[in-house]
């Protein structure tokens, strides 16, 4: 499939073999390797959801052989894939592949950590899926609460326990690894207020891995001693069980911010390009993604709020989670701003990165209701929430990471997609999406509960509709497969930078050669500079604003 | 000029038009009666503030989901571009802009937080001369005592209107979540830790009780039901419950009184009941001596020895019908003296005689 891919541009084409691809310590096929894995998993994923709109659909029957246990395994192993098989992994795609092209780097800072990263992602995989050849799947949802998922017989919680420890020490290597390049490997001239603003993202996403994930290591191998070794951490008399969840959001609330702020990279990086026009108020988005990762380490408790936790808890855990919706909004309206006065092309990375924005706004929108601790405590748990962080994570990071692919793959493979395709994908996704979990919300406050196998007939209407929703979108997947398949085997030639950009991987040819950057590019302006007469100028002859050394192609050096 | 102010007036107009509909639900729910097709019935005292935020709330969000989707779409038409090669402006940004719109959703979120914390004053302050029900949640049954009467009930919770009720809520085995929609309450219950909550309801009728934290397979069953009655109505219930349980209790043997105690200290009538209703389990009701038909076909004879193995294995022979998911209850648990007390007492409930 790959088969075209450039090992070496300056030594003519050399067609990669399976080993190279498995022995491989490359940024850019590593990169790829995530994004392939974990599209796979999105594709398990969405399997399961639609396994489980399928039970939802009819009440009182076990539908296909789905009874209520294997529903609640249905939903742990959905949360768990779709989080961390699908969304993390391809954000460390992206990240591995771009970042280092970005920063006008040859390579992430630790290659062969990185392809460790790679493989213990390959082996946390199989360890969460082994329940299924071993017999017994996790039935605790993907949040594990104790004492449920340590009194839950066969080894379901075991093999969720270990898989998603190996799959953290993926993230943790991942997270060092992206850390360490962005600090030292950027090339000269790239300092940090001249970072495209998804190396920022980057960035942020990397610090809260390696900050957030240990707390999650700490609280599963305490479900796994209190499992087999007769301790009391969360279960039996003297166990907190409430410490597990605090533990468990401690990591779960940034983790959040780790699915979804990258995609806020990818976004910032779309808009420019397809507006052709500087992003609007570039520090105003960079530091807003470093205070939502900072002040994310500070709102857990809110997932608590109907815990038993202190009541005196609860009103500086609102107040914070409302002033994490600040740089949000900030964001959200910089985004729009971008548009104005811009001149807008709609190729499908730009139609992806508006559906974003809509989608996104909602799920930050019904956040603030959420925040609301009298409000949260009528629909803590209900559909309500799961409609919430749905926008969040389908709305905002699977749009985004469509946005990301539909822009960057003619750079992975140097071949281009169907635009055609690429909008029908857009526009049934974003009908069936919003079929599917825009009613969630008023279930939700009307009393439909989260993670019931069954809802009685009051709610049997609302519950087909949502499902013929999750089937529009499932079709809409098969849409993007065909469009890779027709890329790969017929996708015309996409040149070194289709879109016109300015951020320095497009610079380079597609697929960029093994080593990168011949030479070290030197960095003389910041990274959005359109709205400029198109075409190279000679370098220190002033355009229009007065501003100096606008040289289009970024002050590569040659 | 003169256009586009006039454009932007029909805009502000259009989305305060839209504002002010969403704040039309605003104190709407003060009614006493009027049920709003967005929320459950406003059956307690706290559910008229729980939805005065919600509608502030969504007054305030959806002026800016529209402001922000509006200004999306006329960005969208106004500045698409017409021909290849086209540039924007090279603009990058404006500093007032971005403390305007830094400050106003901060002030907005701090207004939207001190109302609330206002309310959840309100929640928190349970009245001192409140009736205090003891509530267990337990897979996949909530138990109820009335503590001042010392009646308790399953499943079924009465309750006097208009009067303060303190729920002392705990969990047997796992954390579960009492969550009554009408009431707009919830509190999770934790093993081994008593946790409180008090509601006054303000409409008489019944209202559906929900756990709201995953429990194990029977999570979607663990439901109930409140029935809000009038005062006098209640003690009458309360009258007629302590003389039921009297008349049982003088009716039994004592062995069926030990084995009474075990199958309430147990937990087993979250699924089984007594009175020939069908919950997740059989009932007991005429169970005794009767032929069921299994899973694969086969039929059993429910004697000694079939109770006995559904108690110690009970996947072993699961009767057609009936979900597998009774959970063991080995000799730590229930004594085989005890097994014998148990059966004394479901012989008690009548048999059937089959061939």
């Amino acid at each position: 499939m790959q088969q075209g891919y450039a090992l070496d541009n300056s030594h003519g084409h050399h067609k990669l073999t399976w080993r190279d691809w498995i022995f491989t310590t490359n940024h850019k096929q590593i990169g790829i390797l995530y994004i392939g894995t974990a599209f796979f998993f999105f594709l398990v994923g969405g399997v399961l959801a639609l396994l489980m709109r399928v039970k939802l659909a009819a009440t009182g029957t076990d539908i296909l052989g789905i009874t209520s246990e294997k529903y609640n395994e249905l939903i742990t192993l959905h949360g768990t894939v779709m989080i961390f098989m699908w969304v993390m992994p391809v954000f460390s795609g992206f990240i591995n592949f771009i970042v280092p092209l970005m920063i006008g780097a040859k390579d992430m800072a630790f290659p062969r950590l990185n392809a460790l990263s790679y493989w213990l992602l390959i082996s946390g995989s199989l360890l969460m899926m082994s329940g299924f050849v071993l017999g017994g799947l996790p039935d605790a949802g993907w949040t594990m609460y104790a004492p449920w998922s340590i009194l839950s017989p066969g080894i379901g919680s075991d093999t969720w326990i270990l898989g998603v420890q190996v799959l953290g020490f993926s993230s943790i290597f991942g997270g060092v690894n992206f850390i360490v390049t962005i600090l030292r490997m950027r090339t000269t001239g790239m300092t940090f207020h001249r970072m495209p603003l998804f190396v920022w993202a980057s960035f942020v996403t990397a610090a809260l891995l390696v900050l957030a994930i240990p707390a999650l290591t700490v609280a599963v191998f305490l479900v796994m001693f209190d499992r087999h070794l007769g301790t009391t951490f969360f279960s039996g008399a003297g166990g907190d069980a409430l410490l597990y969840q605090n533990l468990f959001w401690f990591f779960g609330h940034p983790e959040v911010y780790i699915l979804i702020l990258p995609a806020f990279g990818i976004v910032s990086e779309i808009l420019p390009v397809f507006a052709r026009k500087p992003i609007f108020g570039y520090k105003a988005i960079a530091y807003s993604s470093a205070s939502i990762g900072a002040i994310g380490f500070f709102v857990w408790a809110h997932h608590m709020f109907t815990s038993g936790m202190p009541a005196s808890f609860r009103i500086p855990f609102m107040v914070s989670t409302m002033i994490v919706g600040v740089p949000t909004a900030v964001k959200i309206f910089n985004w729009t701003a971008t548009l104005w006065r811009g001149k807008l092309y709609f190729k499908a990375p730009m139609v992806w990165a508006l559906g974003f924005i809509t989608l996104f706004l909602i799920g930050g929108l019904s956040g603030i209701f959420l925040a609301s601790v009298p409000f949260d405590i009528h629909v803590q748990d209900t559909y309500f929430v799961v409609a919430h962080f749905h926008y969040v994570l389908f709305g905002g990071a699977i749009f985004g990471i469509f946005a990301g692919l539909y822009f960057w793959l003619p750079k992975m493979f140097g071949k281009m997609y169907s635009d055609r395709m690429a909008k029908a994908h857009f526009w049934l996704t974003f009908i069936g999406f919003n079929m599917t979990f825009f009613p969630m919300h008023q279930a939700g406050v009307l009393g439909m509960a989260r993670r019931y196998a069954d809802h009685g007939p009051e709610f049997s209407d609302i519950n087909l509709f949502m499902t013929i929703g999750a089937f529009v979108m499932g079709l809409a997947q098969l849409i993007f497969i065909w469009n890779m398949v027709w890329m790969f085997r017929k996708g015309p030639v996409a040149g070194d930078n289709p879109w016109n950009s300015k951020t320095l991987e497009w610079q380079l040819s597609s697929p960029p050669p093994a080593e990168n950057f011949e030479t070290p590019p030197v960095i003389t302006e910041g990274p959005y500079e359109y709205g400029l007469p198109y075409g190279p100028r000679v370098a220190g002859a002033a355009a229009g604003g007065g501003e100096q050394d606008h040289d289009f192609d970024r002050g590569i050096s040659r | 000029m003169a256009q586009s102010t006039k454009r932007i007036k029909s805009i502000s107009f259009f989305l305060l038009l839209i504002s002010f509909f969403c704040l039309l639900g605003f104190g709407q729910s003060n009614q006493p009666q009027t049920s709003s097709p967005l929320m459950p019935p406003a059956a307690s005292t706290i559910s008229i503030d729980v939805d005065n935020i919600y509608y502030l709330i969504l007054a305030v969000t959806s002026f800016f989901f529209f402001l922000v989707v509006f200004l999306l779409i006329y960005f969208i038409i106004k500045y698409r571009a017409k021909k290849p090669g086209e540039e924007g402006i090279n603009f990058h940004g404006h500093m007032g802009l971005e403390i305007v719109w830094t400050i106003v959703p901060a002030v907005i979120f701090i207004i939207i937080a001190i109302y609330s914390a206002e309310i959840l004053q309100k929640i928190d302050n349970v009245p001192a001369d409140a009736m205090v029900i003891n509530v267990t949640g337990e897979q996949f049954i909530w138990h109820f005592e009335y503590a001042a009467d010392g009646v308790k009930s399953d499943k079924i919770m009465h309750v006097p209107l208009n009067k303060p009720i303190v729920l002392n809520i705990e969990a047997k085995d796992v954390i579960h979540s009492f969550w009554v929609p009408a009431f707009r309450i919830k509190q999770d219950a934790l093993p081994h830790e008593q946790r409180e909550t008090w509601f006054q309801a303000r409409l008489t009728g019944e209202f559906p009780i929900r756990c709201a934290e995953l429990c194990g397979p029977g999570h979607s069953q663990m439901l109930g039901t409140v029935i809000v009655e009038t005062e006098t109505q209640f003690a009458a219930w309360i009258q007629e419950e302590k003389e039921k349980a009297n008349a049982q209790e003088n009716a039994l043997s004592d062995s069926a009184k030990r084995g009474l105690d075990v199958i309430q200290h147990q937990g087993c009538m979250g699924c089984h009941t007594i009175d020939g209703s069908k919950l997740v389990g059989p009932t007991w009701l005429g169970l005794y001596g009767k032929t069921e038909t299994l899973d694969d076909g086969s039929q059993v004879k429910v004697d000694e020895a079939y109770i006995l193995e559904s108690i110690r294995d009970p996947n072993a022979k699961v009767v057609n019908a009936f979900p597998a998911i009774m959970p063991t209850f080995g000799p730590e648990k229930i004594s085989d003296d005890q097994i014998k007390d148990v059966l004394e007492y479901i012989e008690s409930l009548g048999t059937t005689k089959s061939k």
